[in-house]
């Protein structure tokens, strides 16, 4: 992209705010930008996001939980009465019974993310505060959870919700204490079972510690690979862990399945070492004094920084502005919100081009804003198997790391065609009084290029010209 | 204005491959040309059940509850190697080109970056340095580095990612293309066309749509099914549909497949559960791949297996064992010199794990690799230590790979 001059540059205000920053324009954004974008943006950076839920007293929370918790109660009934079955015949009816149950269990779990995976489309596509939408993305893959079995599948479209949607704009502290905390996050790491080799039932049953919590909350949720940690570090930080667990059955301490609970005889006991400073043995608050340092430490700021300036300015971040970033990060206390405050402030957001590609669901979910098209249940499915295709099947990241945010990540022959292959489709979609090329002004204004606007105006007809300008290579960066 | 393929040769470097379009090959009179197939192992593959030291004292303590029965010991019992070394009871297949001398295990086999991160292990895996900084991946440097042909030979991409998303070792500027099941033969043919000049004067889609372009006649010209009514979700489709596109003469000669599921944490299972059936599923493939290429070129095939890091000798607290260090590699086909278990075992005692904790990290992956390239494919020395092996001097090519 050609640099501008100034006045150049203001016309492009609101389209490099809606694109680099937001979901693409909506019909209503231009409008409440009302000449100043950058306003419009900071004023995104206060208060939770919409739908934000507590883990404490969600009534819907508790109600998926005591689902789970049937499901399991039913299966291991089933499984005893297995066990003392008079008949092979019986034996094989009840194996049957079980394997009914399960797929019951398993359509339930799948019925919870697609009706999870419809309400955050539709948020995407009409919300007013686009920018906090894209943060929640950013944020839920920074902690990016699997779920790990069938009962977490039902579970898992909670945990943006509990862990991540309060917090959005607040302190870095308080999510990463949401994130950790969560059952969804505990499971997935294999905490909830991790025992110190010296606590109570570690030592009498012989079972063992799992790193793997301890190691990507040092790798990826705080200091960052080279934060300054090493293998020992992870071993201490994974003792500390030691007990932070999940309610798995009636009985455990808590009000159920899923819920957090501290394992007290499965917590190493005794004083750890972390990056540096000593720990006193405190039962669960060991690790939660631990995370408040590790939240505040300047590896932390960094690698933050770091993240969010690759994920809304360029592949290779102006050292300048990662700094700038870490510099608020830490004078700030880790507040998240004044760290975006910062990041709009700065110029190259403004003057850089648009060079980075759109994931596939910025894609589809921009496409969508952009035309003001809602799909129902019917068509939801659709969306979600597309995005499959694109290569980024919604609720389920590669592992622990969540997406990759490059664009040699996405720049990929086969997510290409598929696509454009979307393109065609939302074009057949749109309303039949869409004007493609006042689609294309809305939507990109001093963004579009010359020869893609050819193009456009020269295609056979409207649908086609659609389709061209969503497969554009205008629409698909930012 | 569409770019002349010609010129986006000229631009990126040169490429080619011993395949043209026509037929008209230049090894009609020396036999088939040699096929490469990688198959990348996400997750940090446990080498250590694919291929256990049953004869080693130490195996049955320090595995505990993951040991697996030694040789002869039943259908759960591994498959004997040699006095030391038995395959999982589920790789069947491998243990019969083993013994037929068409595989080789490699032990002991490390990326030259100590990380048990499994981003950063498979961005080195990827990228062929000894760091994850790179951004081009070694296959792609080694497609571009091959010898030019004859100036006015039509090339066709002879290089493909099968399943999704290109993975690192085939980023970079030589010319590969990716095809994936999903993203096959489209039928819109107009919209294409119009596609091809929306994206003429932006380079990096000009250059993926030719590359769908690409892919798709690749595709067409081996009769693959139409994606959209085929089950392609398992490996052992994906390497029949392979087959086909190695099988013909002015086709496929490298390329690269993936498998996800490696990352067994917890409950991995023994000679059934997850781990196992993982295995099961790579050998059906292999095994399939076997069955369905013509023995011509299977002769000339080499399937290399590889992961970014092994995993740990003890298992942990959930049934599981943790990211290691050194692994295992797995060179198969008929043009392999196999048979043998290669690399560097150094044994289980203390003294001799990296870290107390892990595998000894001995041979060097670029220099399997090289060994590979070099031998195999026919890449120059200076080619594979300078460009597509950066700064690798210190990891000499392996010797006595191919047959």
């Amino acid at each position: 992209m050609v640099r501008q001059s100034e006045r150049d540059l203001r016309a492009a205000e609101p389209y490099i705010a809606a694109t680099r920053f937001g979901l693409g324009m909506g019909p209503d954004d231009l409008e409440a930008m009302d000449g100043r974008p950058r306003i419009w943006l900071a004023a995104q950076t206060e208060g939770p996001a919409s739908g934000a839920a507590s883990r404490v007293d969600d009534p819907d929370w508790a109600a998926a939980r005591a689902l789970v918790g049937r499901f399991r109660a039913s299966r291991r009934e089933l499984h005893a009465q297995r066990r003392g079955a008079a008949s092979p015949e019986e034996s094989t009816r009840i194996a049957e019974e079980l394997l009914h149950l399960d797929k019951h269990f398993v359509n339930q779990g799948r019925r919870a993310q697609r009706r999870a995976f419809l309400r955050l489309t539709h948020e995407a596509i009409t919300t007013p505060e686009p920018f906090k939408e894209r943060l929640v993305r950013f944020w839920t893959n920074h902690f990016a959870v699997q779920s790990k079995n069938r009962s977490t599948k039902l579970l898992l479209p909670f945990y943006e919700a509990q862990a991540i949607r309060p917090f959005v704009t607040g302190r870095f502290v308080d999510m990463l204490l949401a994130a950790e905390s969560h059952p969804l996050m505990l499971t997935f790491l294999d905490n909830e079972r991790s025992s110190g080799p010296n606590s109570p039932k570690g030592k009498r049953r012989n079972l063992g510690m799992n790193e793997n919590l301890a190691r990507e909350i040092l790798e990826l949720h705080t200091v960052g690979v080279s934060g300054g940690y090493g293998q020992t570090d992870v071993v201490q930080l994974a003792e500390a862990l030691t007990g932070w667990s999940v309610a798995l059955q009636p009985g455990d301490a808590g009000d159920g399945y899923g819920e957090f609970i501290f394992r007290a005889d499965l917590h190493e006991p005794g004083a750890v070492a972390v990056m540096g400073k000593t720990y006193p043995a405190d039962g669960q608050d060991q690790a939660e004094a631990i995370l408040r340092d590790l939240a505040a430490h300047p590896s932390t700021a960094r690698h933050i920084a770091f993240k969010l300036a690759q994920h809304f300015i360029a592949d290779d971040p102006p050292t300048e502005d990662v700094e700038a970033l870490a510099d608020v990060y830490l004078a700030t206390d880790g507040d998240l919100g004044a760290v975006y405050r910062a990041l709009i402030a700065r110029d190259n957001p403004w003057g850089a081009p648009l060079g980075k590609l759109k994931q596939p669901w910025d894609y589809a979910f921009s496409s969508l804003r952009l035309l003001g098209l809602k799909p129902d249940e019917s068509e939801i499915e659709n969306v979600a198997s597309h995005l499959i295709e694109m290569g980024q099947p919604f609720f389920r990241p590669p592992g622990p790391q969540g997406w990759y945010d490059r664009i040699a990540d996405w720049a990929d022959p086969s997510s290409l065609l598929v696509r454009a292959r979307w393109a065609r489709k939302v074009a057949q979609d749109a309303t039949p009084d869409v004007d493609p090329i006042e689609a294309a002004d809305r939507a990109l204004g001093e963004l579009l290029g010359e020869h893609t606007r050819e193009t456009v105006r020269a295609a056979p007809g409207p649908r086609d010209a659609l389709a061209l300008l969503i497969a554009s290579p205008e629409f698909q960066r930012r | 204005m569409i770019l002349d393929r010609r010129e986006m040769v000229a631009g990126f470097g040169a490429f080619s491959l011993a395949s043209l379009v026509g037929g008209k090959s230049a090894h009609a009179a020396t036999g088939a040309a040699a096929r490469l197939v990688v198959v990348n192992l996400r997750g940090g593959m446990d080498g250590m059940a694919a291929l256990a030291p049953y004869g080693d004292p130490l195996y049955r303590k320090l595995r505990g509850p993951l040991a697996l029965p030694a040789p002869g010991a039943g259908p759960e019992g591994l498959l004997k190697a040699d006095g030391l070394f038995g395959f999982h009871p589920g790789l069947i297949n491998l243990h019969k080109m083993f013994h037929r001398g068409e595989l080789l295990a490699v032990q002991g086999v490390a990326i030259p970056y100590r990380t048990w991160s499994h981003f950063e292990g498979q961005d080195v895996l990827g990228n062929g340095t000894q760091s994850p900084k790179e951004q081009t991946g070694w296959l792609n440097r080694a497609v571009a580095a091959l010898p030019t042909r004859a100036a006015n030979a039509e090339y066709e991409r002879s290089a493909l990612a099968l399943g999704g998303l290109l993975p690192m070792m085939m980023r970079g500027p030589g010319q590969v293309a990716s095809w994936s099941p999903a993203g096959g033969v489209g039928r819109e043919r107009g919209f294409a066309a119009q596609l091809r000049t929306l994206y003429a004067e932006d380079p990096l889609f000009a250059r993926l749509w030719g590359d769908v372009e690409a892919a798709n006649r690749l595709a067409g010209n081996a009769g693959l099914p139409d994606p959209a009514k085929t089950e392609f979700r398992r490996f052992a489709d994906l390497m029949d549909a392979s087959a086909g596109m190695l099988n013909a003469n002015d086709g496929l000669r490298i390329l690269t497949l993936e498998t996800t599921g490696w990352d067994t944490h917890a409950h991995q299972g023994g000679h059934d559960g997850k781990l196992a059936s993982r295995f099961a599923e790579l050998d059906r493939g292999i095994g399939r791949l076997r069955a369905r290429l013509d023995s011509a070129v299977w002769r000339r095939t080499v399937v290399l297996v590889l992961t970014e890091f092994g995993r740990t000798v003890r298992g942990n607290g959930t049934r599981g064992t943790d990211h290691g260090t050194g692994g295992l590699a797995i060179a198969a086909g008929g043009a392999v010199a196999g048979g043998r278990i290669a690399g560097d075992w150094r044994g289980l005692s203390d003294r001799d794990l990296y870290a107390s904790r892990d595998i000894f990290p001995a041979v060097d992956m670029r220099s399997l690799i090289k060994g590979i390239l070099r031998d195999h494919i026919g890449l120059r020395e200076r080619a594979l230590e300078t460009t597509v092996f950066p700064d690798s001097r210190d990891a000499p090519g392996l010797e006595g790979l191919i047959a």
